[in-house]
């Protein structure tokens, strides 16, 4: 499976300095998270806000890590390649684990049907996942077609409870 | 609701002998003929479209968008041979690109396309076998804010998806307060036409689609040309089956 995955900042603790909000869920991660000075520097790609509206469309809950009425500026590349980076908080996975596979193949349905027709389609999908217990943060990278992405949940709760 | 079943028929009737076409080797007038009458066909099915919407049938609204998709990429896969074979190969790339895109938008306009994901691999093979490896550009920008061209309201807050078709129209995301960040040369770019068209050799700027060398070099007063001077598309605007405002 085409995952790979490297150590990742604390994600607590980069919000508590930075005076964002803790997800409990599932989040639209900024590409700049580890690196802003201030959470006004935030850049989300353009493609998180077509997740959010993917799993709110499915009623899944999407927390932010901006406090409410603050908005991030958002990248968009006019590469073909579709990116995105989404955070998996360890609440959500301690209390409600099925909400994983279920947003991946919600994300992995949509991208399917948008690149029909688009040979060799790859995208990549990087995700933050926290750890349950120590709040240690791994990164997922997923680049590859976009059927298998559905198929990495499994990835994801394995390393959650590293 | 109005029944389409004869505009529907006849659609096909006229897009599958028009696509008989579709080889370099057609004898060019009757490609030319084939065009003319895709570009009234396709004033037919706007008709239909907008009778559709009228009646709030998404159903027929997007299978339209469908068609007019389908016979924008048919008309661009005509053009495409005809100018190869006038010898106009940078125009005959574009219309490979556009035939490539609206393919795809067919496809998701609608379910009754699927059977041109056939049409979409044979279009890759095309571009890989008829012209040589191209250099792309991809545009990297900071956006304050995103609009959503089915709604006005703002993409990701209402129910609408990117490249997917409401009432005959696809979603498209609209740039707000765009600032651009950076250029970079990347393997597959959103848009194939955004591409390095000539670049300084010895003797001239050489054209990269047909290696020719032109004696006029690139020049650029604001650069002290040590690095490699190209002419080049950086960004290109085309959104097939999109509202106007969304151009």
């Amino acid at each position: 499976m085409p995952v790979t995955q490297e150590d990742y900042i604390c994600v607590a603790d980069r919000v508590g300095k930075l005076g964002c909000h803790m997800p409990e869920g599932l989040a639209v991660m900024p590409e700049n998270f580890d690196t802003a000075a201030t959470r006004q520097e935030f850049v989300v790609r353009g493609e998180g806000s077509t997740i959010r509206t993917l799993l709110r469309n499915k009623q899944l809950l999407l927390d932010d890590f901006l406090p409410s009425g603050e908005r991030p500026r958002f990248i968009h590349n006019k590469s073909h390649d579709w990116a995105a980076f989404i955070f998996i908080s360890a609440a959500l996975i301690s209390n409600d684990p099925s909400t994983v596979p279920i947003a991946l193949g919600v994300i992995s349905n949509y991208l399917t049907d948008m690149f029909k027709g688009t040979p060799d389609k790859k995208i990549k999908l990087n995700i933050a996942v926290e750890r349950k217990g120590n709040g240690v943060c791994k990164k997922l990278t997923y680049e590859g077609d976009t059927t298998g992405l559905a198929e990495i949940a499994d990835t994801i709760l394995r390393i959650a409870d590293e | 609701m109005s029944d389409y079943s004869k505009a529907i028929e006849h659609f096909n009737t006229t897009v599958d002998s028009k696509a008989n076409l579709s080889f370099i080797v057609r004898d060019s007038d009757l490609q030319c003929n084939a065009l003319d009458e895709l570009t009234a066909l396709s004033a037919e099915v706007e008709v239909w479209k907008k009778q559709a919407i009228t009646e709030r049938d998404e159903h027929h609204a997007n299978l339209f968008l469908g068609c007019e998709c389908a016979i924008e990429a048919l008309k661009a896969e005509l053009n495409m041979w005809l100018e190869l074979k006038e010898g106009k190969p940078d125009a005959a790339w574009n219309n490979l690109i556009v035939a490539q895109m609206a393919t795809r938008n067919a496809i998701r306009a609608h379910k009754g396309f699927s059977h041109l994901e056939v049409r979409a691999v044979r279009l890759v093979k095309i571009e890989r076998v008829v012209f040589p490896q191209q250099v792309f550009f991809s545009a990297g920008m900071i956006v304050g804010r995103q609009r959503c061209s089915i709604c006005g309201g703002e993409y990701g807050e209402c129910l609408h998806l990117i490249g997917m078709p409401y009432m005959g129209e696809f979603c498209r995301c609209l740039l707000e307060d765009v600032q651009g960040d950076h250029v970079a040369i990347v393997k597959e770019p959103a848009n194939k036409q955004c591409r390095v068209v000539s670049f300084n050799a010895d003797g001239g700027k050489r054209n990269r689609m047909t290696w020719r060398v032109d004696p006029t070099r690139i020049h650029n007063p604001n650069s002290d040309e040590k690095g490699l001077m190209v002419d080049g598309v950086l960004l290109a605007l085309r959104d097939i089956g999109a509202k106007r405002s969304a151009q």
